[in-house]
C-alpha cells in the first residue's frame, strides 16, 4: 500500500505542563483511505494534527511523509511538503484574514508554492470548484455566510493541489442544512481531485459518513482504530463504546 | 391551561422583523424543541420569554406563563419570575454562574429569595441539591468556586439551579452546545430527569435535532422568524410536512451518526 | 478616502488638520507681515485690518505668529511621531517575536520606561543639548515610543496566533511575509490610531514644554511660547491668550477625531460595504 504519513511514537509536552499532551502515537496514512481521528476537547487530536503538519515540534518521535521527515524541512524540500498536504480549520469566521478580499486568500498559497501559475484563471476554477460564483473573488470575508467562508478555505487549500487534506471539524461551526452541503463537496473533490482526507473530529456522524478508516482518542492516546464501519459496529474499548452511547441519535428512518 | 402561551409574538430591531407572529404552547409538563438554525429567531422567542430582549427590540403579541401576561412586564416582575416559575439553562455554564460565590451559595439562591433560610438549613438544602444533579462529593463541591469545577459539573450547577424551586417551566438555550459529546448525554438525562421529578414543562432551543429528538416530545421548528412547522417528534421527523423542514431533516440524517443495526462480534 | 469623509469623527478631524497643515504650508510662503519684525510703538494694538489678531508686547504681529507657529507643532508632532514609530514599532514586533524569556525581560524594561515621565525626559534632554524644537519633539517620540511598543505588542500577537496565520504558515509562508501580509494588515487599525494619538499627544507636548520654556527657543514663534507670552495679560486682556489656546485644542482635536475616523473606516467589517 501507498503509505503518506508515518507517525512514529510521537509525545508532546507543552512547556510547563506536567504531563504529555499526546502520545506516545504511532498511525499511518494510507493513500485513498480518508482517517479520522476521533475525540472529544483536550484529547489530544489537534495537536496531533498540527505536528503531522510540521507546524508544531513534537517533543519526542517522529512523523514521515512518503519517507521524508516533516520537521526541519528548508527551502523546496518545505515548499513540497506544503503543497501535498494542506489544512482546513473549523472556525471559518477567524480563519480568512477578514483585511483580504477572497481572491488573495485563495490566491496565497499559489503565490508562496505555485509561482507562475496564472492566478486569476485557477482562483476562479477554484471558486467554481466549490461552487461559488468566481465574483467572489472581490469580496471580503464578512461579506460571506459561514458556509460561503467554509468553501472558500476549501477553495484555498485545493489551490496547491494537495495529495491530503487536513481537515479539523470542517463543519461543526456550520448550520445542519449547511454542514450536509459541505460535506457532500468534500467528498466529491476528494473523488475528483484524487485527495486523501484527514478528519480530525468529534463527531462521528461526519466520521460515519465520510472515512474509511477511525483512529479515536483519548487522553492523548490512540486507545482504539481500524476500519470505521468495523469500530462503529463492534467498539472495543470503554471508552469509545461510552462515546457511541452518548451521541444523540436520530429513529430509524422507514425505508 | 398550557403552561406557557405565545400569541402573534413579533420582535423588531431597527426595523428588521426578526420574529414574525409566532403562536407557541407549552402544555403542564411536556417537553417541546425550539428548533431552528442561526438567525431563525428561536434565540429571541426564547429571550422575549425569559424577559430578556435586547434595549433596541420592539416586542408585539402576548406571552402569558401559567396565565399571567409577562410580555412587557417589568423587571423586578420577571426577576422574580426567573429561578420561581421559570428556570433558564443557557449555553455558557462558565457565564451564568457569579465567580465569586461558592457553589452552595448559588445552589440555593433561588430558594433563598422566596423564603427565610437559616444558615445551617441552606448548608444542607445545597448539599442535598448537589446530591440531586449528581455532583460528585456534595459536601464539599458546595464550599467550592466555579472556576474549581469542569464545564459539565457548571451545567449540572445550572440545571440544580433552575429546577431548585419547582418551577412551572425550564427554558434551556443551547445547554449542552459547548459541551463534548459524553458530557452532553449526562446533562440531557440529568435536564429530563430533573424535569420529570419537579413536574415542570421544559422548552428547549436548540439547533441540533437529534438532541431535541432525543429528548422532546413535540418540535416547533423556526426559520427566518416564522414557525414552518409543528408537531409530534416522531411525525415531524418522519413525515415532515414543509420543504425546508424536509431539507433539515434529510442534512440531519446525512450527517448525524446512525447507530448500526445489528451489532457484530468481533 | 471617501469613505472617510463620509464617517463624521473622519471628516471634522481632517478638516481640522487641514485647516492646521494649510496655515503652516501657507506661512511658509506668505505672512500678512513679519512675525518677527519688533516695532515698540505698535505694541499691545487691538485686532485691526492690518494686525488680524493685533499685537504683542513687542509689537509683533499676532496672526502671523500663529500661522507660524503651526509649522512648529505640525513639524515637531511628525518627528515625534516618526522616531516613535520607528522605534516603537519594530520593538513590539521584537517582543512578539522573540522566545518569551527574552521578550518578558523586553517588557519589563518597557514597564520602567513608560513610569519614567516624558516631560522629565525631554527636561533633561533640553538642559544637556541645548533648548531646541527638534530635541524636545525627539523627547517626546522616545517617551511615545515605548507606549506604542507596549500597546502595539498584543494586537501583533493577537494577529499573529490567529487561524489565518497559522494556514499561512501552512501554506508555505515565511514568517515575514505572514509578518507582512497578515499580522501587520490585521494589527494596522491598532497602529494607526495609536500613532494618531501619539501625534496629538506630541502636538500637546511641544506646546507645553515651548509654554514652560524646554521647547522652541525664542525669537521663532510657537503656540504653546505665545501662550506664555500673552499671560501676563491674562487680567487685563484676557481675549489674547484664547487664539494660541484655541489652536492648540484645534490641532490636538484634529488628530484624535482623525484616529478615530480612520478607526472605523480602515477596517473593512465596519466599512459600509459598497456593493
Amino acid at each position: 500500500m501507498n503509505t503518506l504519513f508515518a507517525v512514529e511514537a510521537v509525545r508532546k509536552r507543552y512547556r510547563g505542563a506536567d504531563r504529555d499532551a499526546l502520545g506516545p502515537v504511532s498511525l499511518r496514512v494510507e493513500a485513498g483511505r480518508h482517517l479520522a481521528i476521533i475525540g472529544e476537547s483536550g484529547c489530544g487530536k489537534t495537536t496531533l494534527s498540527r505536528i503531522m503538519l510540521g507546524l508544531l515540534p513534537a517533543s519526542s518521535g517522529s512523523v514521515h511523509y512518503r519517507g521524508a521527515p516533516v520537521h526541519g524541512l528548508r527551502g523546496s524540500a518545505a515548499r513540497d511538503l506544503r503543497r501535498r498536504v494542506q489544512l482546513v480549520l473549523q472556525d471559518p469566521f477567524a480563519s480568512l484574514s477578514p483585511r483580504m478580499r477572497v481572491g488573495d486568500i485563495v490566491a496565497e498559497p499559489l503565490r508562496i508554492l505555485n509561482r507562475g501559475t496564472p492566478v486569476q484563471a485557477r482562483v476562479a476554477e477554484l471558486l467554481a470548484a466549490v461552487e461559488l460564483d468566481p465574483a467572489f473573488a472581490r469580496r471580503f470575508p464578512h461579506e460571506l455566510s459561514g458556509g460561503q467562508r467554509q468553501r472558500v478555505a476549501i477553495a484555498r487549500a485545493l489551490g496547491p493541489r494537495p495529495e491530503v487534506l487536513v481537515a479539523d471539524e470542517p463543519v461543526s461551526a456550520l448550520d445542519v442544512s449547511v454542514q450536509a452541503q459541505v460535506l457532500w463537496l468534500l467528498r466529491r473533490l476528494a473523488e475528483h481531485e484524487g485527495l486523501t482526507l484527514v478528519l480530525v473530529s468529534h463527531d462521528l456522524g461526519i466520521v460515519q459518513n465520510l472515512c474509511h478508516t477511525s483512529a479515536v482518542m483519548h487522553r492523548g492516546v490512540i486507545v482504539e482504530s481500524g476500519a470505521t464501519a468495523a469500530l462503529l459496529a463492534s467498539p472495543q474499548h470503554p471508552y469509545t463504546r461510552e462515546l457511541l452511547a452518548s451521541v444523540p441519535t436520530l429513529p430509524q428512518r422507514p425505508q | 391551561m398550557n403552561v406557557l402561551e405565545i400569541r402573534d409574538l413579533t420582535v423588531r430591531i431597527g426595523g428588521r422583523t426578526v420574529v414574525d407572529s409566532v403562536n407557541l404552547d407549552v402544555g403542564r409538563g411536556e417537553r417541546v424543541g425550539l428548533l431552528g438554525e442561526s438567525g431563525s429567531g428561536k434565540s429571541l422567542t426564547c429571550m422575549a420569554t425569559l424577559g430578556l430582549l435586547p434595549h433596541t427590540a420592539r416586542a408585539t403579541g402576548s406571552i402569558r406563563l401559567v396565565g399571567e401576561q409577562i410580555l412587557g412586564a417589568t423587571d423586578r416582575r420577571m426577576r422574580a419570575l426567573r429561578g420561581g416559575q421559570l428556570g433558564c439553562v443557557f449555553q455558557e455554564p462558565q457565564s451564568a454562574l457569579d465567580p465569586l460565590a461558592r457553589i452552595g451559595d448559588q445552589l440555593t439562591s433561588p430558594l433563598r429569595a422566596r423564603a427565610r433560610i437559616s444558615r445551617h438549613q441552606r448548608h444542607e438544602l445545597a448539599v442535598d441539591l448537589a446530591a440531586r444533579v449528581g455532583l460528585p462529593d456534595p459536601q464539599h463541591i458546595v464550599r467550592r468556586f466555579p472556576h474549581e469545577l469542569s464545564g459539565g459539573q457548571r451545567q449540572r450547577v445550572v440545571v440544580a439551579m433552575a429546577t431548585a424551586a419547582a418551577p412551572a417551566l425550564v427554558l434551556a438555550d443551547e445547554p449542552t452546545t459547548a459541551l463534548d459529546v459524553t458530557v452532553q448525554a449526562h446533562i440531557l438525562e440529568l435536564l429530563g430527569g430533573r424535569v420529570t421529578e419537579t413536574g415542570a414543562a421544559l422548552l428547549l432551543v436548540t439547533h441540533d435535532i437529534a438532541v431535541a429528538a432525543t429528548t422532546c416530545d413535540r418540535l416547533v421548528v423556526l426559520r427566518g422568524g416564522i414557525v414552518v412547522e409543528q408537531g409530534l417528534t416522531g411525525d415531524v421527523l418522519r413525515r415532515p410536512a414543509h420543504s425546508y423542514t424536509r431539507e433539515l431533516v434529510d442534512a440531519a440524517y446525512a450527517t448525524s451518526y446512525t447507530r448500526p443495526l445489528v451489532l457484530e462480534t468481533a | 478616502m471617501i469613505a472617510l469623509l463620509r464617517n463624521p469623527s473622519g471628516l471634522i478631524g481632517a478638516v481640522l488638520v487641514t485647516v492646521v497643515a494649510t496655515a503652516a504650508l501657507l506661512s511658509l510662503v506668505w505672512t500678512p507681515s513679519d512675525p518677527l519684525a519688533v516695532d515698540p510703538t505698535a505694541s499691545w494694538l487691538a485686532p485691526s485690518a492690518a494686525h488680524l489678531l493685533g499685537t504683542d508686547a513687542l509689537g509683533r504681529d499676532s496672526f502671523s505668529a500663529l500661522l507660524v507657529g503651526a509649522q512648529v507643532t505640525l513639524g515637531s508632532a511628525l518627528l515625534a511621531t516618526t522616531v516613535a514609530a520607528i522605534l516603537g514599532l519594530p520593538l513590539a514586533a521584537f517582543i512578539e517575536l522573540t522566545p518569551s524569556v527574552v521578550s518578558s525581560f523586553l517588557q519589563r524594561f518597557i514597564d520602567i520606561m513608560i513610569a519614567f515621565p516624558t516631560l522629565i525626559l525631554a527636561v533633561i534632554l533640553v538642559t544637556s543639548f541645548g533648548s531646541s524644537t527638534w530635541t524636545a519633539a525627539i523627547a517626546v517620540g522616545l517617551g511615545a515610543s515605548v507606549v506604542v511598543a507596549r500597546t502595539v505588542a498584543p494586537e501583533l500577537r493577537r494577529a499573529h496566533a490567529s487561524d489565518y496565520s497559522l494556514l499561512a504558515l501552512a501554506a508555505g509562508a515565511s514568517s515575514g511575509r505572514i509578518m507582512l501580509h497578515h499580522v501587520i494588515p490585521n494589527a494596522g487599525s491598532t497602529i494607526i490610531v495609536r500613532l494618531t494619538q501619539v501625534l496629538a499627544g506630541a502636538a500637546l507636548a511641544e506646546a507645553g514644554l515651548s509654554y514652560l520654556g524646554f521647547g522652541t527657543p525664542a525669537p521663532t514663534p510657537s503656540w504653546g511660547r505665545t501662550l506664555a507670552e500673552m499671560q501676563p495679560q491674562i487680567m487685563t486682556r484676557p481675549e489674547v491668550l484664547l487664539a494660541p489656546a484655541l489652536c492648540i485644542v484645534i490641532v490636538v482635536l484634529g488628530f484624535n477625531l482623525l484616529g478615530d475616523g480612520l478607526r472605523d473606516t480602515l477596517d473593512p467589517r465596519t466599512r459600509r460595504s459598497n456593493r
